[in-house]
């Protein structure tokens, strides 16, 4: 079943063309790569799909709705959550509290209830919210570092909170956007089974990549961008012997 | 107490208030120069509506302020995706087009101000509202409208595409915002008693903002401190006479060469409820 549903997708930038008539269907439960090399366009075909920046033209539906004129935390609330390729935490707020901010869209006490609550108790919502970051800092490994403040957890770290975060919105979409991009091998690979871990929690996953290896190991089915054209989509191996790709990625 | 010890616990009363009213906005991120036009709206209508339709004090107090947070929201509109220095000028503009509006507003004296308002303000008024204001905002820090709002000012992108829907957060800040500054109009004119628009030009706004940043724009209790020491530093250093205007600018730059985040920040304030908690649970024990 086709969860996310991209038709004829078009951005131009004052005349120069992002993202030329690029269509692509991620299926429920998969994890559809996106590879491309740099300027192919994928981190503007997600900014797109969470609705940072407008199409100029296509369609994009999701779970059989149009999406793609809506207001960022509307889409968040639809069920599609994402990350940054450069890494965008609160770094003001601690690791727990990032977390907590993604149960926003799920929680509903304004400045009135929460002014009103019964003295030295939080409402019973605040207790849900902090039970839920606390499963998803275990989930992806950082129980040990709830309170200090987001800046101060090295790179790698950095990375999986905004995987929590996103998926304290609890999506059934996750966008990564490039989340290995200057990591180690070591690392690599922990984000990889993090991101079968996620698959297996019933998330579907669109990932984002410019390592190809990574992509080719984890992915259901890859779309291949290259300067703003969708030139090859299919299974991982016919997209390694497809000879669009071969050239794209190696010039010859 | 004597009457003048009295003006100035009043007055630094109001100055809390209004100092708070902006910290709301600047909160998420929205530098407003605006509330000196809000706390002109909710002296005037208050004012109005006290002198010259009977309304009584505590009612036209209120209505005052909720005039102040309607046009707070209409200001707010233009200002979501409007941030740093032209928000600024927007926010001047506007708190300029009110003075204005009111030095022309016959009704209300125009440009010879009005007066005979009944006294009405009074220690222990002003400091249930300020007392209000300080629970709202102990309360807002660690909730969930308190974490979108700091979320916002840190990074507003990412706070959007985490489902915090800015556009509301940001019009809730400035509308809540300037109906505190409403409410600090309207105790302003009930105590001053006479009012006129020039009172409320943008000098005004640049001392509330002076109080926000001098006692530190991380935290609420930075706005109430600064409040208090500005309000009192002038006063207390009179015997300088016509020196003390440049103490008190000096007093500014100093600190904001030594600690540019103002007097408090999120560390000093956590660092001290921690230890009030430790000397609680302390006493608790033995």
């Amino acid at each position: 079943m086709t969860l996310l549903a991209i038709e004829n997708l078009v951005k131009s930038f004052n005349g120069f063309v992002a993202l030329n008539n690029v269509s692509l269907h991620v299926s429920q439960g998969a994890i559809h790569g996106v590879i491309g090399p740099n300027g192919a366009g994928k981190t503007t075909l997600i900014n797109i799909i969470s609705g940072i920046l407008k199409p100029s033209k296509g369609r994009i539906s999701f779970n059989g709705q149009p999406i793609e004129r809506l207001r960022p935390d509307k889409i968040v609330s639809f069920g599609i959550g994402r990350t940054f390729q450069n890494i965008r935490l609160f770094n003001a707020l601690s690791v727990i509290e990032n977390v907590m901010v993604g149960q926003h869209c799920r929680t509903t006490a304004g400045l009135v209830r929460n002014f009103f609550r019964r003295p030295f108790k939080l409402l019973e919502e605040e207790n849900r919210i902090q039970h839920k970051a606390k499963e998803l800092l275990n989930f992806v490994g950082l129980s040990d570092r709830e309170q200090e403040p987001a800046r101060s957890l090295p790179y790698g770290s950095q990375r999986r909170l905004e995987i929590a975060r996103a998926l304290a919105t609890e999506p059934s979409l996750i966008l990564l956007d490039e989340p290995c991009a200057g990591m180690d091998i070591k690392e690599t690979t922990e984000m990889a089974q993090l991101a079968l871990k996620i698959r297996e929690r019933g998330v579907t996953i669109l990932l984002i990549e410019h390592d190809m290896n990574l992509v080719m190991g984890i992915s259901d089915r890859i779309t291949v961008l290259n300067f703003g054209q969708n030139i090859a989509d299919g299974r991982p191996d016919e997209i390694r012997s497809s000879p669009a790709v071969i050239e794209a990625y190696l010039g010859f | 107490m004597s009457g003048y010890t009295e003006s100035i616990f009043i007055f630094m009363g109001i100055n809390i208030i209004m100092a708070l009213s902006l910290y709301l906005p600047c909160s998420a991120g929205q530098i407003s120069l605006a509330q000196a036009g809000f706390m002109a709206i909710g002296a005037y209508t208050s004012s109005l509506l006290t002198r010259d339709y009977g309304v009584p004090f505590y009612p036209a107090l209120v209505l005052g302020g909720l005039l102040a947070a309607m046009t707070g929201v209409l200001v707010g509109f233009p200002a979501i995706r409007i941030k740093g220095i032209y928000l600024l000028l927007l926010t001047l503009a506007f708190g300029e087009m009110v003075r204005v509006f009111f030095l022309n507003f016959t009704p209300a004296g125009g440009a010879s101000g009005m007066g005979g308002m009944e006294l009405k303000t009074n220690l222990v008024n002003v400091y249930a509202i300020v007392g209000v204001l300080i629970l709202f905002f102990s309360r807002l820090r660690g909730s969930r409208m308190g974490r979108a709002l700091e979320s916002m000012s840190d990074d507003e992108v990412a706070a959007e595409a985490t489902g915090v829907n800015i556009v509301r957060a940001k019009l809730v800040a400035f509308g809540v915002g300037a109906f505190m500054a409403g409410l600090g109009g309207g105790l302003y004119a009930h105590y001053a008693l006479y009012i006129d628009s020039s009172k409320f030009g943008f000098l005004l706004a640049v001392e509330f903002f002076v109080f926000v940043v001098f006692g530190g724009i991380e935290v609420f209790w930075g706005a109430i401190v600064g409040s208090v020491l500005l309000t009192i530093i002038p006063e207390a250093v009179r015997f300088l006479k016509d020196f003390r205007m440049i103490f008190f600018g000096m007093t500014i730059v100093i600190l904001m060469i030594v600690r540019p985040q103002g007097l408090l920040d999120k560390q000093l304030v956590d660092g001290i409820a921690r230890h009030a908690r430790r000397l609680y649970i302390f006493r608790g024990v033995s």
